[in-house]
């Protein structure tokens, strides 16, 4: 791939598209299927950034937010929160469990790990499954490389001995949650985001087993994209049978970005110039189709149909001077 | 009576209950159901709540000294209490039923399948009396179970003529004799009768905390829970209420001087059911969470479950154990998980696999503690703390050996020819330190 393919990831683009689709379906889960998402608590990890914050308030109107931080920077979190209503709890998300109320608060958790699926991830997801009330959505996401969370253990050992070690460990994390034991094919690059995912449906669907009352998980977010590292996330709603007939009829399913399934959708956008860009949006019209583009530039058939899926929350970046 | 081919006969049989439901269960969980009887009818007779002492700000007093006294050899067994007895109408059509028809409501007491007392009576022996005094009225029945064995009726006659016997205050007297051999053999033992006072204080800790006096062959039961560790150390306390059930969860620390291994205790409406509990009953070594080890030895969990609704308590009939499919202790279950997590965290970080010198410091926090029991703990829902131990620098004892003749080039260097080794390994250090580090 050409330097200019590749991705300016202090940005992420990716992740930008996939806070937008996922903003994207909370309206239509708000408007077709009766989630009023605007009432609901947002929790999630913000570090000194805020977006996911920021987004969610603007846009889906929420105004009680949770923001966990497990390192240890209290001043920079306070100094960066941009609304006075995010309420702050500092500490590992096992140390802010016991603090949360979840009794009749609808949440949004979005779990947003750097770090890869591990058995303490699975633990969080597990209690917060477990403690969300019916109608709240949960999402994870973690990274997706074949590698160990350890760098230095990482770079010491040899291919094969590295790949054994993750077997392994995966083995004995994932254990009850597959129904076969992790092979070396599931490692590659590109599988290892599939195994994660269905990894952590088996979770959220064994959780909701643990749960005193009767509620079903429904998966309705399956990313994966690599705006540097490999990243991948799942999520949906949690909420009682009944609902599946209202959640089936809301049309939610057919949202070309919307997955139930175990195989990950790749969110990949190409890096373009603002001209590139507004030569290709000025050809869309209704009906989109890839052989109607004339383009003037030179660029690859894959970029530009990855460009088409994603072209309404294709992120553009300015230098503001402030 | 002519025989309906067309049916298939389920009638009760008196064996089953003489003979076999009495397999289920060991004789002192028997001998705590007539225990459960006494409290339940003191429960009914004064309404309160022994809740009230972990959850309310003041102690629930009782207006006299309740007593439960049990005697017992290898010739019979007597449990005798002051409890306000047992209602006639009430023996006449509910007390001795196999079963209840309905649940009692309006108080929180501990008798809900009608039946232990039974139970306990055929487990022990084949004579039995039972004297029950009211307010209003005093009767007695006498049970010969091998000649009730024999009868098609399923009733208990009252004696015509009560003896009055030792029944001064209002409550109930039972004596059993004719004991089956081997409950008699045990009933004689010494250990028997130390091991069942060990049950009764912890089964009824509480109830002896508010002014319940039991006596077991003249030794008297003490309340036996716990303390919390207090001062750097503050426990976690949540309440919920899942389907009619008050939930309240207790979790923290012992005290240093506590050496026996603790873990989870769970109480139904003030009767503990299950002691001590390290497995996965209480989740341990469940979904992820750890196994019980060693260095959680320290770790004490309490959860207790309330109501008026006594079928909704997950405790089973032998009160030996919890209903871990019940709704109510799932949802108690995930709470408790969430709760014990940061106390489990902290533990094990004291204990890293390879040791740094500032965690083995923050042990220190488990050797410094006061002592809190149940009732004196703060009401108000709280989180787990844990106050760090602040700490000096942690300082490294260097010590080296170098060719004297480089010593001597340092210290004419510096032109202090006579400078001591000591001194000149710290000059030496702290140069390195103020040119090269940050």
């Amino acid at each position: 791939m050409e330097s200019y393919e590749k991705l300016n990831y202090t940005i992420r683009p990716s992740k930008q598209i996939e806070r937008k689709l996922f903003i994207e379906a909370l309206h239509y889960l708000g408007q077709h299927a009766n989630y009023p998402v605007r009432n609901y608590t947002y929790m999630g990890f913000g570090s000194v950034f805020y977006a996911d914050f920021i987004m969610f308030h603007k846009y889906l109107y929420i105004n009680d937010m949770i923001c966990i931080e497990g390192s240890d920077i209290p001043k920079r979190m306070d100094l960066n929160k941009p609304y006075e209503f995010i309420q702050l709890e500092m500490g590992r998300v096992s140390d802010v469990l016991p603090r949360i109320n979840f009794k009749n608060t609808q949440f949004i958790v979005w779990l947003d790990y750097d770090y890869g699926l591990c058995a303490e991830v699975l633990d969080d997801l597990d209690n917060f499954s477990r403690a969300l009330c019916p109608g709240s959505i949960i999402n994870a996401t973690v990274e997706a490389e074949p590698k160990l969370r350890d760098r230095e253990e990482n770079e010491k050992l040899s291919r094969q001995d590295r790949e054994k070690k993750l077997i392994d460990l995966y083995n004995d994390h994932f254990d009850t949650l597959l129904e076969e034991p992790v092979k070396k094919r599931d490692l590659a690059w590109k599988s290892l985001p599939r195994l994660f995912a269905k990894v952590l449906k088996s979770q959220f669907e064994t959780s909701m087993t643990k749960r005193p009352d009767d509620v079903l998980f429904w998966q309705l977010f399956n990313f994966r994209y690599a705006d540097g590292a490999q990243m991948l996330t799942v999520g949906g709603i949690i909420d009682v049978p009944e609902k599946e007939k209202q959640l089936q009829g809301s049309g939610i399913y057919d949202l070309n970005f919307i997955e139930a399934g175990e195989e990950p959708k790749l969110i990949s956008v190409p890096p373009l110039t603002f001209r590139e860009k507004e030569s290709i949006d000025r050809q869309i019209d209704k009906g989109i189709s890839l052989d109607k583009i004339d383009l003037k530039f030179e660029l690859r058939e894959t970029l530009l149909k990855n460009y088409l899926d994603f072209y309404r929350h294709y992120p553009t970046f300015h230098e503001a001077i402030i | 009576m002519p025989e309906n081919d067309n049916v298939a006969h389920a009638e009760p049989q008196k064996e089953f209950f003489i003979d076999m439901l009495t397999r289920d269960i060991g004789l002192t969980e028997c001998i705590l159901d007539l225990i459960d009887n006494s409290i339940h009818s003191l429960i009914r007779t004064h309404h309160f709540d022994v809740m009230n002492i972990i959850t309310g700000d003041q102690k629930p007093a009782l207006d006299h000294k309740p007593t439960i006294t049990l005697n017992f050899s290898d010739s019979f067994f007597s449990i005798v209490d002051s409890c306000g007895g047992v209602e006639k109408k009430d023996a006449r059509n509910g007390v001795f039923l196999f079963g209840k028809k309905e649940n009692e409501k309006g108080f929180a007491g501990l008798g809900l399948y009608g039946v232990g007392m039974k139970r306990a009576f055929f487990k022990l022996g084949r004579k039995i009396d039972f004297i029950s005094k009211t307010n209003g009225d005093i009767y007695q029945i006498k049970i010969d179970v091998d000649e009730w064995r024999k009868e098609k009726d399923w009733t208990f006659p009252f004696a015509p003529e009560p003896e009055k016997k030792d029944l001064k205050t209002p409550g109930v007297a039972i004596k059993i004799s004719n004991l089956l051999p081997d409950v008699a053999k045990r009933l004689s033992l010494i250990s028997f009768r130390n091991e069942l006072v060990k049950e009764i204080q912890s089964s009824y800790a509480l109830f002896i905390m508010i002014g319940l006096e039991i006596t077991v062959n003249g030794k008297k039961a003490e309340s036996r829970l716990p303390p919390f560790a207090s001062k750097r150390i503050s426990p976690a306390r949540k309440k919920l209420e899942v389907e009619g059930v008050d939930i309240l969860i207790i979790v923290g620390l012992t005290p240093k001087e506590m050496r026996e291994p603790q873990g989870w205790y769970v109480f139904c409406n003030g009767r503990m059911i299950v002691e001590a509990d390290q497995s996965k009953l209480t989740g341990w070594g469940e979904d992820r969470f750890p196994v019980f080890a060693n260095k959680f030895n320290h770790f004490l969990g309490l959860v207790y479950f309330s109501s008026m609704e006594l079928e909704k308590l997950p405790w089973t009939t032998t009160k030996s154990e919890v209903v871990k499919d019940s709704p109510v202790y799932q949802a108690a279950l995930n709470e408790m998980r969430i709760q014990a997590r940061p106390i489990l965290d902290l533990l094990s970080s004291f204990y890293p696999s390879a040791p740094e010198e500032e965690k083995i410091v923050q042990r220190g926090l488990l050797f410094d503690t006061g002592t809190l029991t149940v009732d004196q703990l703060p009401k108000e829902e709280s989180l787990f703390r844990a106050e760090p131990i602040v700490q000096k620098p942690v300082e490294a004892n260097i010590n080296y050996k170098k060719p004297l003749t480089d010593v001597q080039k340092i210290r004419k260097r510096l032109g202090k020819p006579r400078m001591p080794y000591k001194e000149l390994g710290e000059y030496t250090f702290e140069y390195f330190l103020e040119k090269e580090c940050d």
